[in-house]
């Protein structure tokens, strides 16, 4: 009799216990953790991964726990496609893309799932309608930094005949992002884009550059990764054209790997980004440092822009699932895609890793609207704009 | 006395007509239908999920391409490293047919109709099939390495001008309507892949017997004349030339086909699934699966398809165990699956076609041994 009580007891204890328990809130993540591009995904997905824990540990959600699902896609859109699929039948309330083809491939699928989504591409494509109702940017779009270098070009060039600019793009809808819009921003600003160069395959870049040298080409602008930019950078040092050509890219031309891969010929070469620099005295990059050496993470890590992108992604759905907590007895897909909308006035969320604050709003799907300009002096990026908005964007680009 | 179709365990066939028939014995029949009643339970089984569903689909879709790439390379013995290509021709045809033609036409709105996809996927195919021809066309002068080139190629100049193309938005992603089948429309992923199972396996089974009616046809053996000895096949009235041009015709139609259903099962097309490594996966899948043969075509996609997930789940755990691994980790399904080519190449060159023959003789001869 003792033992039937005892057991009535420990089933009683145990449902009491499990009806106080946390929910879960899942958040699925498909990147490059190994192939392409995985010299950047590596980082964000260690940031995702470490805010999430971040957020647990600190009892960020109360009455929730974030669980973050994490899964390489070799950055291969048929497997992007099938993990987030199988995030799904995981519950998941929020989707985090990384690859360009694959972001746009899901626009689709995140309105038949109604599941929001955001992700490491800045394609303006991700955005635009169709089937824009539940896609999500976290900052500027790369559209928006290569016309904030246009709109510096335009207002800092000196000579008599308008600026002449070649375009460096990765050959893939990433890279051909913002040529369209940069080339109506150019006639706008009175600019001239003389070029507009797909990537090759080559480790050497000395014929292109030549060609530039000869067409009288003065700024060159990069819609690529780190590592060509920086070959194009030392090739351009061998030929002495450092001087006399400025070059400049959007956000993934930046970082710490392009300082060490070009060295002194990455020398004052400009980078249009929204995010503050891992070496900077910010609450959030403080807040970076504290996260990355609490999760055991390297200094090479914690010093990556993409680590602070990674952070970023993953601080947005949070404050959107406790937003959402807040509001309504249950966090849903549909929770937390009306706590995203809700993200503006008095719901702005500033989680200090980019240079403004995350808001979004039904008409309004750029997270962080500004972006800063920064130069290479002495081996180190230093801003030296204030954070701006780019005037000619919504005139090239009115996003529906 | 009759040979007893049911038992019999070799090949009895005794006159041309015979050898004609597509099923040498009643137990091979039984057997296929058995095999299509498992696969028509398949998508009732409770360990089906949405990730399953996917594999499954992608397979049976990848499955109609590489039969195509099998009757130009395996049966026609001509390189071709632009399958993928040809697979995007179609994907772009049924984009661009329904958005500039059809739209327009029928004035269909958010969805399309089902019978729609009956006028669509034939002429995707045929979009496909002149491209392929035309592609072929090299094949008149050239052979080996050389055609093989002509056709990597085309893979580049299909890329590059997809990626050029504002009309194909660039090679970005391109939207075509979900089917309304029958007042329900097929979207999202849980009513998507057991839809696409089904639908995507009849397709295939439809290509699979005009692949055989193919093979076993005058212009089937004129294939395989061809790619043993072209001169041999001129001298025997065969038109080696328009022979070739028509395997890649024939090919680029079950592409096209095979693209056209890929873009409606993903409701949106991009440049990047039709890349020089689809193009390559394609070819994998054909050798592994087994030059020449038809089994080969169907095992091989399944086999390359089903096990990514497992060698994805083992990079992941190598770089769990040792994190400072990462460019192992990069290496590994490159390395793995060249690797099984490589062996295949080498150890087993019929592929897993002539594992799934012997294992069926095993059982013709049961209990005698092999």
């Amino acid at each position: 009799m003792k033992k039937l009580m005892l057991l009535v007891l420990s089933i009683a204890a145990l449902s009491f216990t499990l009806s106080f328990a946390q929910k879960e809130i899942v958040f699925g993540w498909s990147g490059a953790i190994t192939g392409p591009t995985s010299d950047a995904g590596k980082y964000v997905v260690q940031g995702i991964e470490d805010y999430c824990h971040y957020v647990n540990d600190e009892n960020i959600i109360p009455g929730y726990v974030l669980k973050c699902l994490t899964r390489d896609d070799e950055y291969n859109n048929d497997n992007t496609l099938r993990n987030f699929e199988s995030y799904l039948d995981e519950n998941m309330v929020g989707f985090i893309g990384y690859a360009t083809g694959g972001s746009l491939q899901l626009k689709v699928n995140t309105v038949e799932e109604e599941v929001p989504f955001l992700g490491s591409s800045l394609h303006v494509g991700l955005i635009d309608a169709p089937d824009n109702e539940y896609m999500f940017i976290p900052i500027t779009t790369y559209s928006e930094q290569v016309l904030a270098l246009l709109e510096w070009i335009a207002q800092n060039h000196k000579g008599d005949t308008a600026a002449k600019i070649a375009m460096f793009v990765h050959p893939s809808p990433f890279g051909r992002a913002p040529v369209e819009d940069a080339k109506k921003a150019a006639e706008l600003l009175g600019i001239d884009i003389v070029e507009v160069q797909e990537a090759t395959k080559g480790l050497d870049y000395t014929a292109m550059l030549q060609r530039w040298d000869n067409e009288g080409v003065e700024y060159m602008i990069g819609q690529h990764v780190q590592s060509p930019i920086a070959t194009i950078l030392n090739s351009a040092k061998d030929l002495g054209l450092l001087g006399k050509i400025q070059f400049m890219g959007a956000h993934y031309t930046g970082g710490t790997s392009l300082l060490s891969l070009a060295g002194d010929a990455a020398e004052n070469f400009i980078w249009a980004t929204s995010f503050y620099l891992p070496d900077e005295d910010k609450p959030g990059i403080e807040l970076q440092r504290t996260i990355g050496k609490r999760y055991g993470r390297s200094s090479d890590a914690i010093d990556e822009t993409n680590y602070t992108s990674g952070l970023l992604q993953a601080s947005i759905f949070a404050e959107a699932a406790r937003l959402a907590a807040i509001d309504s007895d249950e966090v849903s897909k549909e929770s937390i895609y009306e706590a995203l909308l809700s993200m503006h006035g008095d719901r702005e969320f500033d989680p200090g890793f980019a240079v403004g604050p995350v808001s979004f709003s039904e008409n309004d799907h750029i997270g962080v609207d500004a972006i800063r300009l920064m130069q290479v002096q002495a081996g180190k990026f230093v801003p030296f704009t204030e954070a701006f908005n780019s005037s000619t964007f919504p005139k090239v680009h009115p996003i529906q | 006395m009759a040979i007893n179709r049911w038992i019999q365990s070799g090949n009895y066939r005794r006159s041309y007509k015979e050898d004609q028939t597509i099923f040498a014995t009643f137990s091979e029949q039984a057997s296929l239908l058995f095999f299509l009643v498992i696969l028509a339970a398949v998508p009732y089984m409770p360990f089906m999920n949405r990730q399953l569903f996917r594999v499954v689909d992608l397979a049976f879709i990848y499955t109609i391409a590489v039969m195509g790439l099998n009757i130009v390379t395996g049966f026609a013995g001509q390189i071709n490293i632009g399958q993928a290509a040809f697979m995007g021709v179609g994907a772009y045809a049924a984009v661009t047919i329904t958005r500039d033609i059809a739209i327009p036409l029928f004035g269909f709105g958010r969805t399309l109709p089902f019978w729609y996809i009956f006028l669509l996927l034939p002429l995707s195919g045929l979009v496909a099939a002149m491209v392929g021809a035309f592609v072929g066309l090299p094949s008149f002068r050239l052979k080996h390495l050389y055609l093989a080139i002509a056709t990597l190629a085309f893979q580049i100049i299909f890329t590059w001008t997809v990626g050029h193309s504002g009309f194909l938005n660039q090679g970005g992603s391109i939207k075509i309507g979900r089917l309304d089948f029958f007042g329900k429309v097929i979207k999202g992923s849980k009513v998507i892949g057991p839809f696409y199972y089904y639908f995507a396996l009849i397709i295939l089974i439809i290509m699979a017997i005009a692949m055989r009616n193919i093979l076993r046809s005058k212009y089937g053996r004129a294939l395989i004349a061809v790619r043993d000895n072209d001169r041999a096949a001129d001298a025997m009235g065969i038109n080696p030339g328009l022979t070739k041009v028509a395997a890649f015709a024939i090919s680029g139609f079950f592409a096209g086909v095979a693209g056209a259903l890929f873009a409606l099962y993903n409701g949106s097309v991009i440049v990047e699934s039709f890349s020089l490594v689809a193009s390559i996966d394609f070819l994998a899948m054909a050798i592994v699966g087994g030059l020449g043969t038809m089994v080969g075509s169907i095992i091989g996609p399944s086999f390359m398809l089903f096990l990514d997930p497992f060698v994805e789940r083992f990079a992941d755990l190598v770089q769990g165990i040792f994190p400072n691994t990462i460019d192992v980790a990069t290496a590994m399904r490159p390395t793995i699956f060249g690797l099984i080519i490589v062996l295949f190449l080498i150890y087993e060159p019929r592929g897993l076609a002539n594992w799934w023959r012997l294992l069926r003789q095993y059982f013709w001869r049961w209990p005698f041994k092999y």
